[in-house]
């Protein structure tokens, strides 16, 4: 069986930003790592079309808070179209291939 | 058949810390009191390369939480972890078996070649092999010997020559294909050998 285990594409710090376009077209998704600065944060996540994948899909919003615990990353595991709408201090999105 | 990491190096500090590169990630423990333990971390990209985009890293996490967590990226360098905390960061590693074993080949005692009684590297020009183990038991004085590597792409004939440099009472893997040796290089052959790997 193989390990979950991605290199990474391309890492955007975002700080006043509001979207993050992928390089890749085939990324494998986003891990979004949150800094300890205190504030509750949001972005959402824009997938490929189905089922040809070609065009923008559906989306969804995802959040994240400074009193979630582990503090850890947030991994969104598969294609990804963009991700708009970004509120928050600061925060890493490494994107996956 | 679950999955399983093997533990590489524990790391709680350090600047500039180049991982293991075959590296599955890290897992991290952090630290439940400090809030300031995080770890910068530069994961790795195309060709080996740090990941483009974010010259200073990402900043992970290492403090005043409880539950350690998975990063599943192959880190390319720690580049600054603070110490004073108890952030722990395992690097993970992929199966017990990931390091490479060698059946043993001839083992070639150069001295015969410099003598010119028998010359028992002459059989391993073009022979396939996975490389050469080469000792240095002198007490004093570095060694070179200099190895002609297989044509690219075909491995049929003599390509690039590379020289290594054996420092004393040291033995060195060299883990590539080898064409033939430069026997004009075998300067202190005498406290030295040789072990083909196959």
């Amino acid at each position: 069986m193989a390990y979950p285990s991605y290199k990474a594409k391309y890492t955007t710090t975002v700080s006043s930003q509001t979207e993050v376009t992928p390089v890749s077209k085939n990324n494998k998704g986003f891990m979004i790592f949150p800094t300890y600065l205190p504030g509750s944060s949001s972005a959402e996540i824009h997938l490929y079309s189905h089922p040809t994948g070609g065009e923008i899909g559906d989306s969804y919003t995802i959040y994240w808070s400074e009193n979630d615990p582990p503090f850890g990353p947030i991994h969104i595991p598969f294609h990804v179209h963009s991700i708009t709408n970004i509120d928050t201090n600061v925060a890493y999105f490494v994107e996956l291939m | 058949m679950p999955n399983v990491y093997k533990a590489g190096k524990l790391y709680t500090s350090g600047t500039n810390v180049v991982l293991n590169q075959n590296n599955k990630g890290i897992l991290v423990v952090p630290d439940t009191a400090t809030t300031s333990n995080d770890v910068q971390v530069k994961f790795m990209g195309d060709d080996g390369m740090t990941s483009p985009g974010s010259p200073a890293g990402v900043l992970v996490d290492g403090s005043g939480a409880t539950v350690p967590y998975l990063v599943p990226i192959t880190v390319h360098t720690i580049v600054a972890f603070p110490s004073g905390g108890n952030t722990k960061v395992v690097e993970l590693l992929s199966t017990p078996t990931s390091y490479p074993v060698f059946n043993t080949g001839i083992v070639h005692t150069p001295e015969n070649v410099k003598t010119g009684v028998t010359d028992n590297w002459v059989p391993l020009i073009g022979k396939p092999n996975k490389g050469v183990l080469i000792s240095n038991r002198n007490a004093g004085n570095t060694r070179t010997r200099t190895f002609v590597l297989a044509s690219t792409p075909t491995g049929n004939m003599p390509g690039d020559s590379i020289q290594i440099s054996i420092p004393p009472k040291t033995v060195v893997i060299f883990p590539i294909q080898i064409y033939s040796l430069d026997t004009s290089d075998l300067a202190g052959s005498g406290s030295t050998a040789m072990v083909l790997l196959h």
